[in-house]
């Protein structure tokens, strides 16, 4: 077996792990929006930090390194093609910011939503400080780029404007995604 | 055209195995085995999983799987890391289907009778245990599945 396969199925695992952190703490998120009660609130807070902590920073590592290997293996230069560029630029971005805002954002939401439900009622104003607009703003793009990274991956498009096509397109999904979850979302029950 | 069918195969792939995935980490989180309002949410968390990721995950990976196949022809079931793929696929889908869900639909049922008090949480834990066997088979099996498609063992055939 070559040693190309292995990195391949390495890298393929690594996405899977990325994506189903990234999937599980959407899914966790949107449980916070939706529901009423402050215990639920508390606890999806609890859930989103597992799961990045859990499965999309080992996802993260394990892509990293595969990818790295797979450049060199191919013996690929890091800014001939567009998607190569695309998926380690995006992937870079993610990271940084997946250590920085997210991972401030996601803490702070932990410890707020832990205050408020010893504090016991969950109010408009617990809801915001508990996650800010940059936060939600920087949690909501996470899906839509991490598509783009797959896309290229599988695609491997070949022009900058299919790479910059497929970037707007997640920008935009983010941005109404942000708009409308939080909104659409509160009036029902977790 | 196959290309953007490949990618939503490996997306659909992404969401029903990162959703089982998913799964197995919502039963580490601590107080899931002895705290019943723990229980329930957990279990709750899994429903909710299931219908936004894991149905449409497997929905999405099948028909995009069935039609790259079809687009191969006859050419199918002369590639034996193809129909070992196939298979494979099969049995996760049966196993999902006939077996974890209404396991999983059990379960949750089971949590919201224990979080009333109506339950022994025990009774929880025993149901859980049939759920984490079929739950590890599957896993296992999508590894595998995952791992015919990346290295497409030739299994006797001669290289092309």
């Amino acid at each position: 077996m070559d040693i190309y396969a292995l990195m391949k199925f390495a890298h393929i695992i690594g996405f899977i792990l990325l994506g189903a952190g990234l999937l599980a703490v959407f899914i966790s998120e949107l449980r916070a929006y939706r529901t009423k009660d402050i215990a639920v609130f508390a606890e999806a807070a609890r859930y989103t930090a597992v799961f990045y902590d859990a499965l999309a920073l080992p996802g993260a590592v394990l892509l990293a390194g595969s990818g790295l290997l797979l450049i060199f293996e191919l013996d690929l230069a890091f800014f001939d093609e567009p998607w190569l560029v695309a998926m380690w630029g995006l992937f870079l971005f993610e990271l940084i910011e997946g250590n920085t805002v997210t991972r401030i954002q996601f803490r702070r939401t932990l410890k707020k939503s832990v205050q408020a439900r010893d504090q016991g009622a969950l109010t408009d104003a617990v809801r915001e400080e508990a996650r800010t607009v940059l936060g939600q703003v920087a949690h909501f793009l996470d899906v839509p780029l991490f598509s783009v990274i797959v896309y290229c991956g599988a695609v491997r498009p070949d022009s900058w404007g299919h790479v910059v096509t497929a970037v707007a397109l997640a920008l935009v999904v983010a941005f109404v995604l942000t708009v409308a979850v939080p909104r659409l979302a509160r009036p029902g029950s977790g | 055209m196959s290309k953007a069918i490949k990618a939503l195969h490996l997306i659909g792939v992404i969401m029903f195995f990162g959703s089982i995935l998913g799964h197995i980490t919502v039963g580490l989180v601590p107080g899931v085995a002895d705290d019943p309002n723990t229980a329930l949410f957990a279990r709750e968390a899994i429903a909710v999983a299931t219908t936004y990721l894991t149905l449409p995950g497997l929905a999405l990976a099948l028909l995009s799987g069935i039609y790259m196949a079809a687009k191969r022809g006859g050419s199918v079931f002369r590639t034996r890391w193809l129909m070992l793929h196939a298979l494979f696929g099969t049995v996760i889908v049966l196993n999902a289907a006939l077996v974890l869900y209404p396991i999983g639909q059990e379960l949750l049922e089971a949590a919201l009778q224990v979080a009333k008090g109506a339950l022994p949480i025990d009774q929880l834990g025993d149901m859980a245990g049939r759920e984490a066997a079929f739950g590890a088979v599957n896993v296992v099996l999508c590894l595998v599945m995952v791992f015919v498609a990346v290295v497409k063992p030739r299994i006797g055939q001669p290289k092309l």
